[in-house]
């Protein structure tokens, strides 16, 4: 019995003995925490990517570096300069200022629930989270900064340099490490607790006018649904141009994929948290939930790209008091845990 | 015991057995050798300089470079008996950095080798993502971010206009419909040691065939715009007509 014990661990070392890289990339180090997501409940399973395991500490140097000016090409911003935990990571002007004090035309996008998400920008340019983080780094109208700049910044400080060691086994800091740490902190923001959710899960009541908004949102005449799902992300991550231009002044998904039908289709934001992030629509046109709801009513257009549902929709179908309660609803999407959630602020 | 041990010896000499890569036997001479390539960025014979507005290409315009830099990858090697060794590289060559104008190919299995061939840019299933390190590290500023994807060639510089005014010249080419073939005879005997291989990228082939790029039409192309896409289909044929072999040392 003992021989047979023996052996069998011998082969089960020979196995190991031939085994390349695998266990790099689908696993952290032993000497780091793997870090465990609380989802709230409702909201689907996360994928992480194999080439990013996430570690607590991974987490937390993601976290350092979210809100260190050093991404900045003259150490005046950072990420958490425009993505405002109050406001559920979204800013609150309409155009976002970068570090030389211009903006661009789109507004700044919040940031939750972004694990669930293939694509990022307003336009789906990023092909990953990962891929994601350098955008505003280098942007002239963000951070301005060189990448190789970056990187030989955080390559000459002890704190980073101990840090990425641990984390990533190894040194120098490269940018793909960069892009990682920032991720994996990014991917543990999650949003699921509104009054909505507890309400889904039997916790909570809607009021009168919460309840109707709920018809409406699921009606033809709202038609919210099609696109924000009743719970769950409340996104399709789907790209729709949605009327909001007879000839769009941007040209949206196309500037991506150069194919007409995408002219002027933005992502489809999740309406979670969306009480918070005025003002509202790509270019943070409408300043209030009130003009949003008044526009899908009576201010839309029809251009040839617009989505399907759009083409087909009647004016002028929600009475003020229909605006009023679909209104009403979206309020109860907002999840107030998120801005104080210390695991997602700024460390001391 | 006894039975244990040979047991045990047995499974170690199979682990082993199944381990072992395939290895060229080690005999004194050497069956494999290295070839180090060296691209010598040049126009028309001279070798790039980054200042003023020297050169002047097929269609008349005077332009300078600024900034001149390119991916190159899969080298593959071919013997005059048709077998061929591909090298699995991702090479940023840069005309201003003498540190990046050349990269190794190791373990070449002997023999006379007489056609080169690789491609400029960066192939689809590495061009969907900057999570990468070496050469591909998105901080040689080769890569666009707004819409992940390399930008397989830069050159960037001034040239003049009809009315000899200077205006800027910003070529970024790349998208994976860009990736262009290129092939050049050579001549290199690998012999167990290590050969340089000379090759010249001439600029100035690059905007002359078969497609004379005018300067006056196309000066700010960002591979961005269908209109790019049709300079994107010239420079990718003219490309094939950029490298030339040069010697072997």
């Amino acid at each position: 019995m003992k021989k047979i014990f023996f052996f069998i661990v011998v082969s089960l070392l020979s196995l190991t003995s031939c085994k390349k890289d695998a266990a790099v990339y689908t696993n952290i180090s032993p000497a780091l925490t793997p870090y465990i997501f609380n989802i709230p409940a409702g909201l689907p399973p996360i994928h992480i990517p194999d080439n990013n395991p996430m570690s607590v500490e991974g987490v937390a140097l993601g976290k350092k570096l979210f809100y260190d000016n050093i991404l900045s090409a003259n150490g005046t911003m950072n990420c958490g300069s425009c993505h405002l935990q109050n406001y559920a990571f979204a800013d609150t002007g309409r155009f976002s200022f970068g570090i030389d004090g211009i903006h661009g035309t789109r507004s700044a996008m919040p940031l939750f629930n972004v694990a669930y998400a293939q694509q990022f920008f307003w336009d789906g340019g990023a092909a990953s989270l990962e891929d994601q983080v350098i955008g505003p780094i280098k942007n002239p109208i963000e951070l301005h900064s060189d990448l190789q700049n970056v990187i030989l910044k955080l390559n000459a400080d002890g704190y980073y340099t101990n840090e990425f060691k641990k984390v990533f086994g190894k040194l120098p800091i490269t940018t793909s490490m960069l892009m990682k740490a920032i991720a994996q902190f990014e991917r543990t923001i999650l949003s699921g607790n509104s009054k909505f959710d507890l309400y889904q899960r039997g916790q909570a009541t809607l009021t009168a006018s919460e309840l109707r908004g709920l018809n409406l949102y699921t009606s033809e005449a709202g038609d919210c649904f099609h696109c924000h799902s009743v719970g769950s992300t409340m996104t399709d991550f789907a790209y729709k141009n949605n009327g909001l231009d007879s000839i769009p002044a941007d040209s949206g998904r196309y500037r991506i994929t150069l194919n007409n039908a995408d002219i002027g289709k933005f992502k489809t934001p999740s309406l979670r948290n969306i009480a918070l992030t005025a003002p509202y629509m790509h270019d943070g046109r409408f300043r209030t939930l009130e003009d949003v709801v008044n526009f899908y009513n009576t201010g839309f257009h029809k251009p040839l790209s617009a989505d399907p549902l759009i083409l087909k929709r009647k004016y002028n179908q929600l009475s003020a008091q229909d605006v009023a309660d679909i209104v009403a609803l979206l309020k109860t999407f907002t999840d107030n845990g998120l801005a104080t959630n210390h695991d997602y602020s700024k460390p001391k | 015991m006894n039975k244990t041990l040979l047991l045990l010896f047995c499974t170690l000499g199979f682990t082993f057995y199944a381990c072992k890569k395939k290895e060229s036997s080690n005999n004194s001479i050497a069956t494999t050798g290295t070839i180090v390539v060296k691209i010598e960025n040049q126009v028309d014979g001279q070798n790039i300089a980054m200042t003023g507005l020297n050169y002047t290409n097929a269609a008349g315009n005077q332009y300078s470079v600024s900034l001149l830099k390119y991916y190159l990858n899969s080298f593959i090697l071919t013997k005059s008996n048709g077998s061929i060794f591909s090298a699995n590289n991702y090479t940023l060559i840069d005309a201003a950095d003498a540190n990046k104008q050349s990269f190794t190919i190791n373990n070449v299995p002997n023999g006379i080798y007489n056609n080169a061939k690789f491609f400029i840019g960066v192939p689809l299933s590495r061009n969907h993502s900057g999570v990468q390190d070496g050469d591909l590290d998105p901080m040689y500023n080769m890569i666009w971010t707004w819409n992940t994807g390399y930008i397989f060639f830069k050159h960037e510089g001034l040239y003049k206009d009809t009315n000899g005014v200077s205006q800027a010249l910003v070529f970024h080419y790349g998208t994976d419909n860009a990736l262009a073939i290129v092939q050049v005879p050579i001549s290199v005997d690998v012999e167990g040691n290590t050969k340089t291989v000379y090759l010249k990228f001439n600029l100035n082939n690059l905007y002359k065939s078969p497609h004379q790029i005018n300067f006056n039409q196309y000066n700010y192309q960002q591979s961005t715009t269908q209109a790019d896409s049709i300079w994107i289909v010239k420079l990718k044929a003219n490309f094939a007509n950029t490298f030339s072999f040069d010697r072997t040392e």
